[in-house]
């Protein structure tokens, strides 16, 4: 057999050049079996390409769809939570307004014109305050991880306002992005004494799936020392699809909280 | 679309995407990762996806833009702990089978390992999954020229490599 066609169709095949009908039509030349020795090599190269494609994730179907699952079943809950959070937090503002337009008609009335300028500043900088708690939660819903990860440096710089540390928590439990999460770990372990914090992150333990998050979170309750964690810690322990460097993390963990 | 039809449009390109993430990261569990958030990141990007030409190659973009970010991540810098190996299949595989592609695992490790994440892509693309130049377009956003010029490189490349390893093996 004239091998030339096979050379010429080889030559295009490593200048990039080759079409798809062109590669097939080498790939079958090459397979034959009296295929010439200063020609194998080549063959044997394409054939181990090709044979890469064998290789399969052993992850189930169900286990390719849990993180989509688990959304999918717990975004009403989230939806209902933030819908509470943002209701009491409505009544808690007409409230605080309703508390600084009877002190303001106070002061009013028997203070000095200073004073009246000083509540109507401090009034504006609630209002401020306010509208930067607000910006920063539409910048956490943003689609691009970068810019949630900023959002979230934000927050953590700000004081421990509540709707921001409920939205940090939101995030940390259910961003879609690791990094995004684990940042907003960080960010919460600025608020280690807020009680509600504490509760969430030895929460989160139980909804992390990701290895890296669960590091993090089990190293950031170590470093709060927060002992609540411990049967959370022991719990995911049964856990038999954990990995091993976050089994033997927590194992120390456990032995350090106790 | 709902959640039942989408997964069953998403699940034939499940192996490609799993060897796509394997090959940047080298480690099955960070790429079983991957693949559970590009899922996540598909579903929520269903109106664009199903407008796209192919969803395949969609699906591929999410998946190497999120291995690429994993990649440049601090924490996976810093992460404890060593690369897992890869898996080899659902257990459906014989012993023998699976000790041939281990070998041919480690075999295209070493091919691959010098070449730059572009190059090593856009060849995993070509000649492991047989994609068309038009869809490595889509996935890596290059220019089909480009594509050309690295897919030229990386196969010289991976043929030298070849022969020294196939050389040094037989001596």
């Amino acid at each position: 057999m004239n091998w030339n066609r096979t050379e010429a169709l080889l030559k295009r095949y490593y200048e990039g050049f080759s079409t798809e009908q062109e590669e097939q039509e080498l790939k079958q030349l090459l397979l034959r079996p009296d295929l010439p020795p200063h020609l194998q090599q080549d063959g044997a190269l394409l054939k181990q390409l090709r044979g890469a494609a064998m290789v399969e994730t052993s992850m189930t179907d169900k286990a390719l769809f849990a993180r989509l699952d688990a959304e999918l079943e717990e975004k009403p809950v989230i939806k209902s939570r933030q819908r509470s959070f943002r209701l009491l937090w409505q009544i808690a503002a007409a409230v605080s307004l309703l508390v600084l337009g009877y002190g303001a008609g106070i002061i009013s009335q028997s203070n000095t014109t200073t004073e009246n300028r000083q509540a109507d500043q401090s009034s504006v900088e609630i209002a401020k305050m306010r509208q930067e708690v607000q910006e920063m939660k539409q910048m956490l819903r943003q689609n691009s991880p970068s810019q949630r990860i900023k959002a979230v440096s934000f927050a953590q710089q700000t004081g421990a306002d509540m709707e921001l540390i409920q939205a940090l928590i939101q995030t940390m439990h259910f961003d879609e992005n690791v990094n995004v999460r684990m940042a907003a770990i960080q960010a919460l372990l600025h608020f280690q004494n807020q009680p509600e914090v504490r509760e969430a992150l030895v929460h989160s333990l139980r909804i992390q799936q990701d290895p890296n998050v669960q590091l993090q979170l089990i190293d950031g309750l170590v470093e709060i020392r927060e002992k609540e964690a411990v049967p959370q810690m022991r719990e995911l322990l049964k856990n038999t699809v954990l990995q091993n460097t976050v089994r033997l993390r927590l194992q120390e963990s456990i032995g350090q909280l106790v | 679309m709902d959640a039942k039809a989408f997964k069953q449009l998403i699940l034939p390109a499940k192996n490609k995407l799993y060897r796509l993430a394997l090959s940047l990261l080298k480690d099955s569990e960070e790429a079983n990762d991957i693949l559970q958030e590009t899922m996540l990141r598909l579903w929520h990007q269903r109106d664009q996806w199903q407008a796209y030409d192919s969803p395949q190659a969609f699906a591929l973009r999410v998946t190497r833009n999120l291995c690429l970010d994993r990649l440049r991540s601090k924490n996976y810098l810093n992460r404890a702990g060593q690369a897992a190996m890869p898996d080899f299949g659902s257990g459906d595989a014989t012993p023998y089978r699976q000790l041939e592609l281990m070998d041919s695992s480690r075999l295209m490790k070493q091919l691959f390992t010098h070449l730059p994440e572009q190059q090593q892509t856009i060849i995993r693309l070509r000649d492991v999954e047989e994609m068309s130049f038009e869809e490595i377009e889509k996935i890596t956003g290059l220019s089909i020229n480009t594509i050309r010029v690295n897919l030229s490189r990386a196969r010289k490349s991976v043929r030298e490599n070849y022969l020294k390893i196939t050389k040094y093996e037989l001596e």
